[in-house]
């Protein structure tokens, strides 16, 4: 932490040599922000190298993520399909709606900890999170804009030049800024504080039904969903029925038959609040996902070998449904760091 | 620690001031010491077989289909200079925007070289894997030049789009991609001068000609039929053989001095 703030103050203090006089009296006094790195975390994959996050950067990333500036006709932001109450997924909508009312076809992900991710989307198409915001900005079934376009809405707005000149010491808008801005947002979203978080840094008990269902998750859904973040983020075909009649999934990336209806495992982070389920968005409860591993898998050509029908009783199923509602973390959804 | 901290502020600040006076009282030729002088200009001659390439323009393919481009770009990367010891200079942040619709893009310039005599140059058709993994860029790699795949993180290496009265659908678009292990599209070509020679002076800015011949994109060894093929959109058989046929046309032509 100190080092970063002498590297900013280095930082800083090189740049007053510079000839952009303007830039110089615009520099903040303050620009280090910290990087909330739980404890009981790995490190994290991005590390916001080439991108230094400051308070004035992640501000301005926050100010994107939630303006209608972003889409075609100013109508959808980011936050219109990742709801912070929802811990960034959408309102309980299996598909998102774009511009004019176009219909997505995937469920909107959850987000958090994406800082920790080594690719983005159901399919990990996309491998960098300060790439990921061109793909919902530009498909035409999302925001349907350009991020030329974006760049000229945002260089004739009263505001933005002054935000942009404040992060990153020049008023001029590129794509970059912008990407650089809303990773420094995204990557800074942390959810680790959840009642399962707090147990595991012995700060919270758990009952023992909820300890019960944390042992049938470790025996039944770690090795895909592994902890602390809940995913190992590879890339499985989890027997749902009719799988990929409609969508190929992973396929569509690598086009090796193999991964025909695969998608990433997803984080199971505040799992409660994120509903609909699976990529496509067919279950709508908790239950239904549970019932799904117990006895409703389809074993198809792809389908992951380790998964066979677990078989719960009803009152492990119910002890499952206790512990991921331990997932939830409360202190995420209502921080007004992230809020819009 | 407090206390290293601070000594360690204070070295850099002082540092800071050591380089603010170093920057006032630099002149031309303290900066020529710092940043070598050379450069050449390197001109990209488009052709269509003997005729000039231009948009909008007819030609033939030899399988007798006729194409008029609308959209020609592609990516010349990471230049490279070699002697004749084999000894290498790398271009830094050496990424070119070749777009037929924008002349200026046509007669990229290379600075920053030691002054010597090369005998071959290396570039890059494409961009390496290094710079599609590596997040937002900017300049030539910003995403906004709509050489970018959103979907499947990836540049469009090469973007050959146009009109046929053959293809189905009255119009052909090859966007090669594909940057990873058997997908890999871009493609690095090394051109020997001989008996030339390239010589970087302080005082001169060569021009070295290369020619593109277009037409190889269908007519190589391994043809494509623009009916048949009038899409390739992603990474994998198709893109590579629209890529490659394309650079089998990179020719070295000569060297002004």
């Amino acid at each position: 932490m100190r080092a970063s703030i002498a590297i900013t103050l280095i930082v800083v203090l090189f740049s007053r040599c510079g000839k952009e006089e303007e830039s110089v009296l615009a520099v903040p006094t303050e620009q280090a922000f910290g990087f909330n790195q739980p404890e009981h975390f790995p490190p994290p994959h991005y590390t916001f190298t080439n991108n230094p996050l400051t308070k004035q950067g992640f501000e301005l990333g926050r100010k994107l993520f939630f303006d209608p500036i972003l889409s075609l006709d100013n109508s959808l932001s980011c936050g219109t399909c990742h709801s912070q109450v929802h811990a960034f997924a959408d309102h309980g909508t299996a598909f998102s709606l774009g511009v004019n009312g176009a219909v997505g076809t995937r469920n909107s992900p959850a987000i958090s900890n994406m800082a920790w991710y080594p690719a983005f989307m159901w399919d990990g198409g996309i491998n960098h999170i300060e790439i990921m915001p061109v793909a919902p900005i530009t498909s035409p079934i999302e925001m349907k804009e350009t991020m030329t376009n974006v760049v000229v809405k945002l260089l004739s707005d009263p505001v933005y030049p002054g935000l942009f000149n404040a992060a990153f010491g020049s008023s001029e808008v590129t794509d970059q800024k912008i990407l650089f801005a809303l990773a420094q947002y995204m990557g800074n979203l942390v959810s680790s504080d959840s009642k399962y978080d707090r147990y595991i840094l012995g700060k919270e008990s758990y009952t023992a039904q909820e300890t019960e269902g944390l042992n049938l998750f470790r025996t039944h859904c770690e090795s895909c969903h592994n902890e602390p973040l809940t995913s190992d983020f590879s890339y499985r075909n989890n027997g749902l029925a009719g799988g990929y009649e409609t969508d190929f999934g992973r396929y569509l990336i690598t086009q090796e038959e193999s991964d025909k209806g695969k998608f990433k495992v997803p984080s199971l982070r505040n799992v409660a609040l994120t509903y609909p389920y699976m990529h496509d968005g067919r279950l709508f409860t908790l239950t239904a996902v549970i019932d799904h591993y117990s006895e409703n898998l389809v074993t198809v050509g792809n389908t992951d070998p380790s998964l066979t029908p677990m078989n719960f009783t009803s009152s492990q199923k119910e002890a499952l449904d206790a512990f991921l509602q331990t997932l939830t973390d409360y202190t995420y959804i209502s921080n007004p760091l992230y809020a819009e | 620690m407090k206390k290293k901290f601070l000594m360690f502020l204070a070295a850099a600040t002082l540092l800071t001031m050591a380089s603010c006076k170093k920057d006032e009282e630099s002149t031309p030729d303290a900066e020529d010491i710092a940043i070598p002088s050379g450069q050449f200009k390197l001109e990209l001659e488009h052709q269509y077989a003997d005729l000039p390439l231009a948009l909008n323009n007819t030609y033939f393919t030899n399988q007798g289909e006729e194409l008029q481009f609308q959209n020609f770009k592609y990516y010349l990367t990471n230049v490279k200079l070699i002697k004749a010891d084999g000894s290498v200079w790398s271009h830094p942040e050496s990424y070119f925007l070749i777009d037929l619709g924008n002349p200026s893009s046509l007669l990229p310039s290379i600075t920053g070289i030691p002054e010597g005599d090369y005998t071959s140059i290396q570039f890059m058709i494409g961009v390496d894997s290094t710079r599609n993994v590596s997040g937002a860029q900017t300049g030539a790699l910003a995403v906004s030049n709509n050489m970018f795949w959103t979907w499947s993180t990836g540049y469009i290496m090469a973007k050959f789009e146009g009109t046929s009265p053959q293809a189905p659908g009255s119009t052909f678009s090859y966007h090669v991609g594909g940057f990873q292990g058997v997908l890999a599209s871009q493609q690095v070509l090394n051109f020997a001068f001989a008996p030339e020679v390239l010589m970087i002076r302080k005082s001169t800015n060569p021009l070295l000609k290369m020619s593109i011949d277009a037409q190889r994109i269908f007519n190589n060894d391994q043809g494509i039929n623009i009916h048949d093929n009038p899409t390739v959109h992603q990474p994998g058989m198709m893109a590579k053989r629209v890529i490659q046929n394309f650079v089998s046309g990179i020719e070295f032509e000569h060297i002004h001095n």
